[in-house]
């Protein structure tokens, strides 16, 4: 059984397909990463296996399940999850709250009409539990809108595992973040590879060649290439799409 | 003890009850449940607007309906003899079914498509009530509603009714500020900030914007059928389009968009202003539209929001 099935996957905008007859079984051990020179259609794929937007043709089997018309609120419910690539919160709301939107919903307090949503200790326990996971805990109480880009990276992708996914799609979880950062977060994903299938975005080819059990060419919204990264590396279709791009 | 004291609603709640005994005011016993009835309405506006981020610019159909659902239960179904209760209960229904059936069509629109649809909403509702002779009365609207005895105290008395409209405004703010404050409120402030994000942690959006849409016009339907029962008649002007457009200034006026008092605020400013100041002046609509916009221009937060920064700047 695939992690992901996926036949004749199609998105168009317009007259562009950003995703064009997409046929791919993912497989899954280690870290899988996605690349791809900008607009090859990253982003794009993951907005369709999230069910985001709905493709023009093709199948999305989640572990022979099909998935291909739910909504992003139905798709959670089998296990997986996503964070953004421009990064997506709840800006009004503390760092904690941003997380308990997503733990209530997981442990089904979100309809309690009268029930205090800041008095409910197992769910902001479940939060705070989260939070530390990934070290943030000491920034719980802050705006949202006033901590670092990296932590508000961080903050996306702790969002995504308030779910409980199984199966985490990562899109460049890194951007825009300096070495430091980076590297944080770099053991941050290690480590939630222990626990989660993780499928990652990034354009770091470094990272992706070094962390990677498998990588996915995209380009044009096409697949070039899939496999471990030795076969990546040395094949030729890539480096020409890469031209003027190192790869590994 | 103390939080309690903090607590702005227990002070709004004392003024109010005390309300009949301040100078001047006070004897303007009508414009207190005026006042009371436009918190409850403002308040489940907001419900909408600032926890959901529904800019539901036609609220007012609800609160004509409710009016109207108040003026008929009682005319053709309950009477005189039919208790106090029918009229408020029609309101309450008839409310909620409005606006369930119209949040049931529009819960996945947004922004501008959202707002119009409620507005064209209550222009419909308009347009029936002021043709539709048989029920509605058509222009010359309901009249002949009594405030019958409740509880062995005689309605009829403006000061009885006052606080019966006091009793139930401080019922409706309690559960409307416990429902924003609680779990379920916390996901509509989800859908309002960010409700892609929200979609992605599980949350049907629609289907909380369609709850929310109906829970509110459940208190706009009531405060409707009070305001029936204070002026012991139904007339379709309040369904009139600007009549919502009201609700929305005052709302934003007073800062709903940031606090749950904000639409008290306003609506106390927007009723005095509407009272008074129309007494004095014929054109007092010009100042407090001019005020309007300076103030919103100068604080798009509105008056609560000026009041929070300040809070937050001395802590
Ligand atoms: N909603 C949309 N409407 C129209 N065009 C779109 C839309 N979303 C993406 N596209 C186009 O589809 C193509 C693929 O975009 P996508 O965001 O998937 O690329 P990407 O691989 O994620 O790129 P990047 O590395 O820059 O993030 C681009 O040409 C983009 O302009
Ligand atoms: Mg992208």
């Amino acid at each position: 059984m695939s992690l992901f099935k996926i036949t004749g996957l199609t998105k168009r905008f317009g007259a562009m397909a950003a995703i064009n007859d997409v046929s791919v079984n993912i497989e899954h051990g280690g870290i899988m990463s996605i690349i791809g020179p900008n607009g090859a259609g990253k982003t794009t794929f993951f907005n369709l296996l999230t069910g985001f937007i709905k493709p023009n043709a093709g199948q999305i089997l989640y572990k022979d399940q099909d998935v291909t018309r739910l909504k992003p609120y139905q798709i959670i419910k089998y296990g997986i999850s996503r964070s953004f690539q421009v990064v997506s919160l709840f800006e009004e709301m503390t760092v904690l709250d941003n997380v308990i939107v997503g733990t209530q919903r997981n442990m089904g307090y979100m309809n309690r009409l009268f029930a205090r949503y800041d008095r409910q200790k197992d769910v902001r326990d479940k939060a705070m539990d989260i939070l530390d996971r990934v070290g943030m805990a000491h920034m719980a109480e802050l705006p949202a809108a006033s901590i670092p880009h990296g932590d508000r990276k961080i903050l996306d992708l702790s969002m995504a595992l308030t779910t409980n996914p199984e199966t985490l799609l990562l899109d460049e979880p890194m951007a825009g973040l300096s070495k430091a950062e980076r590297l944080r977060i770099t053991n941050v994903i290690k480590t939630l590879s222990q626990s989660h299938k993780v499928i990652l975005v990034e354009h770091d080819m470094d990272l992706v060649f070094s962390i990677s059990e498998t990588i996915l060419v995209l380009h044009h919204g096409e697949v070039l290439a899939c496999g471990e990264p030795g076969t990546i590396a040395d094949n030729e279709e890539v480096q020409s799409a890469y031209l003027g791009r190192e790869v590994a | 003890m103390r939080r309690l004291l903090k607590d702005p609603l227990l002070w709004i709640f004392l003024v109010f009850a005390l309300y009949p005994a301040i100078p001047y005011i006070g004897n303007f016993i009508s414009l207190g449940s005026e006042l009371l009835l436009w918190f409850i309405f403002t308040l489940s506006f907001n419900l909408c607007l600032g926890q959901t981020g529904l800019p539901s610019f036609g609220h007012g159909a609800f609160y004509g309906l409710g009016s109207y659902a108040a003026a008929i239960t009682y005319l053709k179904l309950s009477g005189e003899g039919g208790g106090f209760l029918a009229p408020l209960v029609g309101g309450i229904v008839v409310g909620t079914a409005a606006a369930g059936l119209l949040g049931w069509f529009i819960k996945d629109k947004r922004g501008v498509y959202f707002a119009m649809l409620t507005v064209a909403f209550t222009q419909v509702c308009f347009g029936i009530c002021w043709r539709w002779d048989e029920v509605t009365g058509g222009e010359a609207g309901l009249s002949g509603i009594v405030r019958t005895t409740f509880l062995g105290i005689d309605m009829k008395n403006l000061h009885n009714f006052y606080y019966l409209c006091f009793v139930v405004f401080v019922i409706a703010a309690l559960i409307i500020r416990s429902i924003s404050r609680s779990c379920f409120g916390l996901s509509l402030q989800s859908v309002r900030q960010n409700h892609i994000r929200s979609q992605y942690l599980g949350y049907n959006c629609n289907m909380y914007k369609f709850v929310v849409y109906a829970l509110s016009g459940a208190f706009a339907g009531l405060s409707g059928a009070l305001y029936c029962l204070l002026t012991q008649s139904a007339f379709a002007d309040i369904l009139d389009w600007s009549k919502s457009g009201d609700v929305v200034m005052a709302t934003l006026l007073g800062g709903g968009t940031v606090s749950f008092y904000g639409p008290i605020v306003g609506s106390l400013i927007f009723i005095i202003c509407k009272n008074l100041l129309s007494s004095l002046w014929d054109h007092w609509l010009f100042i407090y539209g001019m005020s309007f916009v300076i103030i919103l221009c100068l604080f798009p937060t509105g008056l609560m929001g000026v009041f929070k920064r300040r809070a937050a700047s001395k802590a």
